[in-house]
């Protein structure tokens, strides 16, 4: 299983935009949601209670909730538009991980450069039995990938598959 | 060879104990330095609560002593069969097992402290995986010899019991810490930097460094005095600088002057204490680096954990015919500055060898086929310097607002403007079929090469804007640090992209 070790020109490169992502659980866009909720639901709650102080001047809470609000479209457009575009892609030698609406990243992760693979459940995602698989590298943590809003058997094949990869490579070492 | 028995857990040297009160101590003054400017803020702080300070104080650095010693009684190592043993830890204790296969470098140093209480600092280096490297403080010279020798002799035999898969790594880098033990006969000096080249790294290195320090000498001075002669003499300076800007203006030029030449040579003066007696010895496939005049450091370089390899220049540098190296290995985290092992005043020969012995090809032979940063990275940096400019401003305005503070706005403005221009005329990537080179800076140059096959994962980001005008940021990940190259076409990104993780995958070759 090896390229050929030859300068080829860029055209005849495998190029990783061609290759069919697959979307993740569509529910996992309903925990993000919880999860947005719940936090925004906390701050608009500290906001608002600004109004029961007398001594609070109020403008302090309006332009609290002012910012709040801005943030919080903000964060719906990354979600409902961002959602879409997360998806991962499984090639030969790598895997690759998209996401993002403001900030549209691509990971590429070579298989021979992992150096492990976790598959986690955090307590929201057991609700909705999602899974997230995280491969590690060497590099800085920013390099790794994670892949959340899995469910159990796709999480559990791409670990297999990394998994094998990894292995084939130590054993032809 | 030794008698010493390693297998009984030991403590560290006793004059440790004092080592660790003054480090811990020196660390503990680093966290709280911002406390020092309360005195801005508030005064007659001392005349108010004077008493109550120096008791607090003191009480502190008691409680400091106690719990370093209890550090000092806490902190145990040993030897067994399998691996080097580590506890330690007053509140939270941990047991750290290093097996011996996992050793790649063991380092000794002295700094100041240490070679006062006549102790050495014993650093064993792991490979990047997140484990914690190792640091005993504080061991008497001959038992750090023997214990490291010990290490060794235990990393060979293991090696040697692998002797079947004799093209592994570990075999490899275990001959090379043999080397390190035979390095007395088979080392030879690669560099030496002498006291002139020095002074001219010392010259050539960025000022503002110690014009910072300086700088901060100086807030803190000026606040002192600024309230003792209120206090005594019952008087407004503040209001008469107001009242007399012209002579004010001659005497800040004059200030700024005496600024910049007492930080030019307390550069130079740092420069000198740091790289006193740079020496590079090479022993077959390390180089080890030594260097220092207070503070000795020994540093190796091995060829497999080398990711990284900077060349800075800048156009002093240039004029006087050197250039520094900073070399990055793997490590659990980003490397800092502080990590870099940093060869200063290399001449360009000296660089071909050093470049030709780690990576096996000649440096200026080395053809790059370029991508450079698009242009309109420069907005992205003049909304940058607007913000930095914005707040500034809004900082003198509410201080101390007239001409001359609007007149240095707008040359600061202008000047990170300048610089900026330079930064995106300056940034490109390039690539062969073995290397990547990045250039970035702005006066100064800083050329970084990375093996391709170094690489761990590669990104392609892009924000809302560049999605709408066709460009990307280039993220490269090696295991000592992210790199990013900023603003390159999509196209040209995308086909890096693909080049590279090509590369990385058909390349049989490891990272470590």
């Amino acid at each position: 299983m090896k390229f050929e070790n030859l300068e080829i020109s860029l055209s005849d490169l495998p190029d990783f935009k061609s290759v069919d992502l697959e979307p993740i659980q569509r529910r996992y866009k309903k925990l993000i949601w919880l999860n947005e909720a719940s936090i925004f639901i906390l701050l608009y709650t500290f906001s608002i209670s600004g109004f029961f102080f007398d001594k609070f001047p109020s403008w302090i809470s309006f332009a609290a909730i002012g910012i709040l609000s801005v943030f919080f479209l903000l964060r719906a457009i990354e979600i409902e538009k961002g959602f879409p575009l997360k998806k991962f892609g499984v090639r030969q030698y790598d895997m690759i991980y998209q996401s993002g609406f403001f900030y549209f990243t691509e990971t590429v992760v070579p298989y021979k450069r992992i150096q492990h693979v976790e598959i986690k459940q955090g307590p929201l995602s057991r609700l909705f039995s999602l899974y997230s698989l995280r491969l590690y590298t060497a590099g800085a943590s920013s390099g790794d990938l994670i892949i959340d809003g899995l469910d159990k058997s796709t999480a559990q094949k791409l670990k297999a598959k990394v998994l094998d990869k990894t292995t084939v490579e130590d054993v032809t070492d | 060879m030794s008698q010493i028995d390693f297998s009984i857990p030991r403590l560290q040297s006793f004059n440790g104990i004092f080592l660790i009160f003054f480090t811990d101590l020196v660390k503990r003054v680093r966290q709280n330095i911002y406390l020092i400017a309360i005195p801005f803020f508030k005064n007659n702080v001392f005349e108010n609560y004077g008493t109550y300070i120096y008791i607090g104080l003191a009480a502190l650095v008691i409680l400091q002593f106690v719990f370093s010693y209890l550090s000092y009684k806490k902190f145990k190592f040993s030897i067994q069969e399998d691996a080097f043993h580590l506890d330690k830890g007053v509140i939270k204790l941990s047991h750290i097992e290093i097996p011996f296969e996992r050793i790649q470098n063991i380092n000794l140093q002295q700094n100041i402290f240490q070679q006062i209480l006549n102790v050495v600092g014993f650093e064993i280096e792991t490979a990047g995986e997140g484990l914690a490297e190792i640091n005993i403080k504080a061991l008497d010279k001959d038992f750090a010899n023997e214990l490291k020798a010990k290490l060794i002799e235990e990393k060979q035999k293991i090696a040697a019991n692998e002797e079947a898969t004799a093209e592994n790594e570990e075999v490899s880098s275990a001959s090379s810490i043999n080397q390190d033990k035979l390095e007395l006969k088979e080392q030879s000096t690669l560099f030496q930097l002498d006291f002139t080249t020095l002074l001219k790294v010392g010259v050539s290195s960025n000022l503002f460094k110690g014009v910072g320090l300086l700088l901060a000498f100086f807030a803190y001075l000026y606040n002192f005095v600024m309230d003792f002669l209120t206090n005594i003499y019952d008087l407004n300076l503040e209001e008469d600088f107001k009242n007399r800007i012209p002579e004010t203006i001659t005497f800040i030029t004059f200030l700024i002057f005496g600024i910049l030449i007492i930080g030019f040579l307390i550069t130079i003066f740092t420069t000198v204490l740091k790289y006193y007696n740079l020496k590079i010895i090479k022993s077959q496939k390390n180089f080890e680096v030594e260097h220092g005049l207070l503070k000795k450091i020994n540093k190796v370089i091995k060829k497999s954990k080398t990711q990284i390899f900077e060349i800075r220049t800048n156009p002093l540098k240039n004029l006087f015919k050197i250039r520094s190296v900073h070399v990055s290995q793997a490590a659990s985290n980003q490397v800092t500055e502080k990590q870099k092992i940093n060869l200063v005043g290399l001449s360009k020969d000296n660089l071909t060898i050093l470049f030709k012995s780690l990576f096996q090809l000649e440096l200026y032979e080395q053809d790059f086929q370029l991508a450079k940063s698009q242009n309109r990275l420069f907005i992205r940096y003049f909304y940058k310097n607007l913000i930095v400019i914005i707040g500034l401003s809004a900082v003198a305005y509410f201080f101390y607002f007239n001409w001359a503070s609007g007149i240095a706005m707008v040359l600061i403005f202008a000047t990170l403007l300048w610089l900026s221009y330079l930064k995106v005329k300056k940034s490109n990537i390039g690539f062969n079929s073995e290397l990547i080179s990045i250039r970035k800076g702005s006066l100064d140059t800083k050329f970084k090469i990375v093996e391709i096959h170094k690489l761990q994962s590669i990104r392609l980001s892009r924000n809302i804007f560049q999605q709408k005008n066709g460009h990307a940021d280039l993220v490269l990940e090696t295991a000592s640090g992210t790199t990013t190259i900023e603003y390159l076409e999509v196209n040209e990104a995308t086909n890096l992209l693909n080049y590279l993780i090509f590369k990385v995958e058909s390349i049989d070759k490891d990272w470590i």
